[in-house]
């Protein structure tokens, strides 16, 4: 979902990047629809139902494949992925960078309580290489400050989509900033968030060596909900626990494909509030799938 | 490459690098031994630590013996101010690490050197009594690394004895934190002053309490005490400890203070009074990666989102540039966070 101030309708020009043209009040909303686990091609408007805070809303366009997007790696580089895991993770890494398009734009950003890595946007090159082999692993995990730092970190090139892959092999350690504040940031970022994991996702118990602020007086010290689920599932996401057959190299090129499936559906709201919470609700109308999108966007 | 973030602090900007080396291509070998032209050096260390290690490491030994003396005589007898002490002892323990690294080389005498400046320091301002008590805990690890052991256990014992009051009570107070800390669960349910029992931060309170009653300069235990309070709801209490260790002289605590202190005004919903906390944290400690974030954090909930991602992505601009040591890194560590988060405390 992309909320967007100048940018609305898609508009693909011969030899061109496709790009976005204004208006002020369009929003996009970024769909994966699938049956069985597959992607499902070749829907149109028609396909669609949108409700912006309940309300249904006009489809004015459905893009499929042509957007060019920009993928940030946020990679857990701390102390606990020293050794095979780190290049394990590296060859994930590049395996991911190898299945984006001339067109697309990767970034790195390498976290343990210290954020790190290359974070100009480039096509896939050399100096991406270079940044994804020299990172080393040490450190705790500040997960929450770099989930944050990642769905803020978007390339500002107009008309992209945003996909970030997040993965971890823990829990939050050592962040400042606590999960609250992350998943309140998600509801300000256009990114879709694929986070990959090695643990199962358990409620973080303990302070352990966190902050410990709260930002608001009703916030909880510590969040009840699930981090990751709640983070993918507040981006249109997915979560990956990564413990099978797959190798890790397979889950990054696997999202990245998948992500390339997906529908950029745009409305302008139409009988909702102008500021607020916009709750997101988007169906599938003339066939049987399941649909993941956001569930809704800040104004 | 000298120092662990060597090569990045090469990159910092080009006029404060030719600035740094400028200085200390003015002092010729010569001239070195002069006060005036060692405390130039030392000025160049803060800019540019690398260079100024190269340097010093240039010098005879036995040639620094005045002007060091010259610097830890009283004040009121042309001696320097701590910050410019602590600052020199620093140049030497990295020097005395590089030779550490490299031998052979007069690894102990540099420690020496160090030693002397730590002790005008804590001498001159009880406030600085926080480098001599981590500069110590240092010194010894790196004194056994030569083999001196006896002069490790002396420098100990020494510096022991010159601990003020508070000290070991507030030693006493962080295991104290960190057990109760570490010893919260979770408490399923609707608790709205949060979510966790909160059982045995009293204790760890009152020994906070007891460590600034006994030494009042002993700021660092104001920002722990104030996390405690604010963990457990306190406020007011936590506020005033965050305003008084906003005062120390100390980066690393008067950086916390502020970011603590802006969390604080948040949960208020004071954005304004959050968000200047934070930019003044962020003047205290510039490349502080907690400070930037907590302000995109705020930007975000004040509907301010685009200057909130330029925040973020100057903060990696930062990180990809220069080692960055966040003082919220070593909260965890105190005394045992090693040279890098000393230099961090000295180095501009």
């Amino acid at each position: 979902m992309k909320v967007l101030c100048v940018l609305a309708t898609l508009t693909l020009v011969a030899g061109q990047v496709p790009t976005f043209r204004s208006t002020a009040d369009a929003v996009t909303v970024d769909v994966l629809a699938t049956a069985g686990n597959r992607p499902i091609g070749g829907l149109t408007a028609a396909d669609f139902e949108v409700r912006d805070n309940g309300v249904v809303q006009s489809i004015d366009s459905v893009r499929f494949e042509d957007v060019p997007f920009s993928l940030l790696l946020a990679l857990d580089t701390s102390d606990s992925v020293k050794g095979a895991g780190l290049e394990e993770l590296q060859d994930a890494a590049r395996g991911a960078v190898a299945t984006v398009r001339q067109a697309d734009r990767v970034s790195l950003l390498t976290f343990s309580e210290a954020l790190g890595g290359l974070p100009a946007w480039t096509p896939a090159h050399t100096s991406l290489a270079d940044a994804i082999g020299a990172a080393s692993a040490a450190g705790a995990t500040g997960l929450y400050d770099a989930a944050f730092a990642a769905l803020m970190h978007t390339d500002g090139e107009a008309g992209r989509r945003h996909l970030v892959i997040l993965f971890t092999d823990g829990h939050d350690t050592a962040s400042w900033l606590p999960a609250p504040a992350v998943l309140d940031a998600a509801s300000h970022s256009d990114a879709v968030v694929y986070a990959v994991t090695t643990e199962e996702p358990r409620l973080d118990m303990t302070l352990e060596l966190r902050s410990g602020i709260r930002l608001s007086r009703d916030a909880l010290l510590v969040d009840r909900r699930m981090f990751l689920p709640e983070l993918v599932a507040r981006t249109g996401g997915d979560l990956f626990v990564e413990r099978g057959s797959d190798t890790l190299r397979q889950v990054f090129e696997r999202i990245v494909t998948e992500f390339r499936t997906r529908y950029v559906l745009s409305y302008r709201p139409e009988g909702v509030a102008a500021s607020g919470w916009h709750s997101i609700d988007v169906r599938l109308k003339t066939i049987k799938g399941s649909i993941k999108a956001r569930r809704g966007y800040q104004r | 490459m000298r120092t662990a973030s060597g090569s990045a602090k090469r990159k910092i900007s080009m006029s404060r690098t030719v600035l740094a080396a400028a200085a200390i291509l003015a002092l010729s070998v010569a001239q070195i031994p002069s006060t005036a032209n060692y405390r130039a050096l030392v000025a160049a260390y803060r800019e540019s630590p690398d260079a100024a290690i190269d340097r010093i490491l240039a010098i005879p030994e036995r040639d620094l013996g005045a002007a060091i003396e010259a610097a830890a005589r009283p004040q009121s007898n042309g001696g320097w101010p701590a910050a410019d002490l602590v600052a020199a002892a620093m140049l030497h323990t990295d020097a005395a690490v590089h030779l550490i690294e490299h031998p052979p080389g007069p690894a102990v005498d540099h420690l020496n050197r160090a030693e002397t400046l730590a002790d005008a320091a804590s001498d001159r301002s009880p406030e600085y009594e926080w480098f001599e008590r981590e500069w110590t805990s240092i010194a010894v690890t790196l004194l056994n690394q030569t083999g001196s052991v006896t002069r490790a256990s002396e420098v100990a014992r020494r510096v022991a004895a010159r601990r003020s009051p508070g000290w070991d009570v507030f030693v006493r107070a962080l295991d104290a934190e960190d057990r109760a800390v570490r010893a919260q669960l979770y408490t399923p349910g609707p608790r709205a002053d949060g979510n966790m029992a909160k059982e045995g931060f009293g204790g760890a309170k009152k020994l906070f309490e007891e460590a600034l009653r006994r030494s009042p300069q002993l700021l660092d235990a104001a920002v722990h005490l104030g996390r405690m309070e604010m963990v457990d709801d306190r406020e007011d209490r936590a506020s005033a400890a965050f305003v008084k260790a906003a005062a120390s002289t100390r980066r690393s605590t008067a950086y916390l203070a502020k970011l603590f202190a802006g969390a604080m005004a948040e949960r208020r919903n004071a954005f304004g009074d959050a968000e200047a906390h934070y930019r003044r944290a962020l003047v205290v400690a510039p490349g502080s990666q907690a400070a930037r974030l907590a302000l995109a954090q705020v930007l975000v909930r004040t509907g301010r989102s685009l200057e909130a991602r330029q925040v973020v992505d100057e903060q990696l601009q930062r990180a990809a540039a220069i080692p960055i040591i966040d003082p919220w890194w070593v909260y965890w560590r105190h005394g045992k966070a090693g040279v890098a988060a000393l230099r961090a405390e000295i180095v501009k």
